[in-house]
């Protein structure tokens, strides 16, 4: 009796710490928390070939819902430990996916990203999403 | 009644010391009494039960490496209850945030997985009516952008180093779906568009447009690589 006791009572401490999923995430790659009202998902991506750096931002919002989206794209260079821009861009679409890619040539040794920012409106009313790249470093 | 259970237990308890004394007397010869069948076997039982592992682990030194082993699972166990070291187990390494998932590619246990784009994909059928509006090819990434009046439909295909991905899961309801061997991670929103990503052991791909779940498994199950 006593052994199926220890024995429930391990089960039931090992189920507890498993069955509670803890949410600890800090959001670190963006510098204001999105709201994701408008805005479905957000895709930020950078290559690196021979020193040219392709930047691509992918935003789709919600059908019905979004009615206008503001790119900015960002390469930006690591510096210490923050980042400085080396090229920006914008572009504007009035429907609600957007495709944005563009190029830079002939970049220094260093680690990059591609930070894109989207503003995504909802007729005048808009929310501002951030999402960073994974870094390349060359 | 009070009292004879008293008396009972007094006498037990009697009963037990006489025995023991008796026992233990020099009046007591040994070589009177055998022990029958059924006490034998008992004996012999737990003279083996005492031999075997269980109670070597409990009754020897041996325990206390079971309890550092126990604690280290335990412990184990309950850092797979993070949302991010949970979720790496499948496809993907996801953090949970309050409005938005975010999203990459978990590729630590694969070692083999191309760090280029060496085959291009396509959709192998787009619904009706839908014409090719944005195409882009680089290293990383290639992405089809097609639009049908005011719908469109985005498909993209990406290396698992360059994947990173923000999804909202605020206003969408998230399901993770097998079809064929192929697990996908499907969002969808109530106003009738959906995202599905999936990692086919080379690259990660994504699919976003307005149609219901069938429709859209139908069109990732008709990948193709692209002909030049």
């Amino acid at each position: 009796m006593k052994k199926l006791f220890s024995l429930l009572l391990c089960l039931t401490v090992i189920l507890t710490c498993v069955a509670l999923p803890t949410n600890a995430a800090v959001n670190l790659d963006e510098t204001v928390s999105p709201m994701y009202n408008y805005t479905s998902s957000v895709d930020s991506q950078l290559t690196i070939t021979s020193k040219t750096a392709t930047c691509k931002s992918i935003i789709t919002g919600i059908s019905g819902t979004t009615t206008k989206i503001e790119i900015t794209q960002r390469l930006q260079k690591k510096n210490g430990d923050s980042w400085t821009n080396v090229q920006s861009w914008t572009k504007t679409v009035t429907t609600y996916v957007a495709v944005f890619t563009n190029t830079k040539s002939s970049l220094a040794s260093g680690t990059y990203r591609t930070r894109t920012i989207a503003k995504v409106y909802k007729g005048t009313a808009y929310e501002t999403i951030y999402k960073n790249s994974t870094t390349v470093t060359i | 009644m009070k009292n004879n259970i008293l008396t009972d237990t007094l006498l037990y308890d009697a009963l037990e010391i006489y025995n023991n004394e008796w026992v233990t007397s020099e009046e007591f010869n040994k070589e009177k009494f055998e022990t029958s069948e059924k006490f034998n076997k008992k004996m012999q039982k737990m003279i083996k039960s005492r031999t075997n592992l269980y109670h070597k682990a409990t009754l020897t030194g041996l325990r206390r490496a079971v309890c550092v082993i126990a604690a280290i699972l335990t412990l184990m166990l309950s850092t797979l209850s993070v949302g991010a070291v949970r979720d790496a187990i499948k496809d993907f390494v996801f953090k949970a945030f309050s409005t938005h998932d975010s999203i990459k590619s978990n590729h630590s246990a694969t070692k083999d997985y191309p760090k280029t784009i060496e085959k291009v994909y396509e959709l192998g059928y787009v619904p009706e009516g839908y014409e090719l509006l944005d195409y882009s090819a680089d290293e990383n990434n290639v992405s089809y952008m097609y639009f049908f009046e005011d719908k469109a439909i985005l498909f993209m295909q990406s290396t698992k180093d360059a994947y990173s991905t923000n999804v909202d899961n605020e206003q969408s309801t998230k399901s993770i779906e097998t079809y064929d061997n192929q697990e996908y991670m499907v969002y969808v929103w109530n106003s009738g568009d959906i995202k599905i990503i999936w990692d086919n052991g080379e690259y990660i791909f994504s699919l976003f447009g307005t149609f219901n779940k069938e429709e859209a498994i139908d069109l990732c199950k008709s990948l193709k690589i692209k002909e030049n």
